[in-house]
């Protein structure tokens, strides 16, 4: 009769509280009386006892897994490094890790590439340039003689380029002369040659034939004429 | 007794005794690592997570304190902050789908209703194979995180509900509600996959 009171009074807020302990085994006899009562009874809490049986079941089905078997070594080492470390080296390294973490990110492959290629060709053109990486070193760690590496390098280049071209207008001058030089010999010897065959041939004037610069005007000029005449009408 | 086992052990690592220490690793070195994994369902993860905690234990095992509570509740505490930090840090590329994804790698071999149904080898056989196992991890990565570490600790790690409690910081009632609709939310989540493979 107790037993049948305390089923009446079991609501569903009291079963979902039982529900856990009920599928542990810790209830007691007449709290498990209750549970299963109410468990027949109620259409919402049923399946509620259902589910969570299984689901029960279903985590039970996990079994314990082996670690690897490097992990205690690992742990051991990661944490003799830790006892090693002081404080300062703490620090240091949280920061290192911080640029670690942002250089991880450039250091995608793709940035990689990209950045490989950039220092490729700035080391092309700084060696056909003849500046020495040696130089810009020094320019960096003393800033004032930066300008002075500059200036020099200028001065360099620009005295290389003048002795290059003063070279150059050398060579022209001297082509330029010798050229003359062969003009000038080669002139009398024409000369010589045309007056024997003068003396050979006199009616002969295929080696000098004569100029029509005015038949192509006269032309030019009939045409023009023509054109003049004509009225519209009397055309074709 | 563990426990008072592990306080001796934390009281002559405080010495600098790293027999000590490495005693504690071996002693709890399995049981965090089976929480990391059941947690986050990597093993890359587990063991990263695993080394974090005892590192983070080495540093702060001057701040325990014996006579508050169980060495255990306080490992696991500590590791249980771990996973909801990593949970955090990866929640925007963590894979929700991760129960399908796990069952199309095993499309090749049986499909979910042949292994969840009556027919084959025996109940028992069937429940401890390795293919369930999977299914119910993967179903275990799908439950929110509240519930799942609930019923890890519960039904995995055995802890009872004070303890849990404990961890969680949260009322044993509270435990209990939690740890019920994870029980029930994994169940429903396993049978509506056998149901939508049924239809299939």
């Amino acid at each position: 009769m107790n037993s049948q009171n305390h089923q009446n009074e079991l609501q569903c807020g009291q079963f979902e509280a039982m529900l856990a302990d009920a599928l542990d085994g810790t209830l007691t006899a007449a709290g498990r009386q209750a549970f299963d009562a109410h468990a027949q009874s109620c259409s919402v809490c049923a399946p509620m006892l259902a589910e969570a049986h299984q689901g029960l079941r279903w985590l039970k089905t996990l079994e314990e897994l082996e670690p690897p078997k490097n992990l205690v070594h690992n742990i051991l080492a990661a944490t003799s490094m830790a006892e090693v470390r002081s404080p300062a080296e703490t620090a240091a390294r949280a920061r290192n890790t911080g640029v670690r973490h942002l250089l991880a990110g450039l250091l995608h492959s793709r940035f990689a590439a990209s950045f490989s290629m950039a220092f490729f060709s700035l080391t092309l053109t700084l060696t056909v340039a003849g500046v020495r990486i040696s130089d810009l070193a020094n320019a960096v760690t003393h800033p004032g003689s930066l300008r002075k590496a500059i200036v020099l390098q200028y001065t360099q280049v620009e005295s290389s380029m003048v002795k290059y071209y003063e070279n150059m207008r050398l060579v022209y001058e001297v082509e330029s002369r010798v050229k003359a030089l062969r003009k000038a010999t080669a002139q009398p010897e024409e000369k010589e040659r045309d007056k024997s065959k003068d003396k050979n041939n006199p009616n002969d004037t295929s080696g000098n034939p004569q100029r029509h610069d005015d038949y192509s005007l006269e032309q030019g000029e009939s045409i023009l004429a023509w054109s003049i005449v004509t009225p519209e009408g009397a055309k074709p | 007794m563990e426990d008072q086992q592990t306080g001796a052990l934390v009281r002559k690592c405080l010495t600098g005794d790293s027999r000590a220490w490495e005693e504690i690793v071996r002693l709890h070195q399995r049981r965090i690592y089976n929480l990391c994994y059941r947690f986050t369902g990597s093993p890359d993860n587990a063991q990263d997570l695993t080394q974090d905690v005892f590192i983070r234990v080495y540093r702060t095992l001057a701040s325990y304190d014996v006579e508050k509570g169980a060495f255990t509740t306080w490992l696991t505490t500590l590791t249980r902050n771990l996973l909801v930090d990593h949970f955090r840090r990866s929640r925007q590329d963590r894979v929700t789908d991760s129960m399908d994804a796990g069952l199309r790698e095993e499309d090749d071999s049986l499909s979910l209703s042949d292994r969840l149904e009556d027919h084959g080898p025996s109940p028992d056989d069937r429940l401890a194979s390795k293919e369930t196992q999977k299914m119910v991890q993967a179903a275990l990565a799908r439950l929110s995180p509240d519930l799942r570490e609930a019923v890890i600790l519960r039904d995995l790690q055995d802890m009872d509900y004070r303890e849990i409690a404990q961890t969680l910081n949260v009322p044993e009632g509270t435990v209990k509600s939690r740890i019920n609709r994870g029980r029930m939310e994994l169940a429903r989540l396993l049978s509506r996959n056998k149901r939508q493979v049924s239809s299939q």
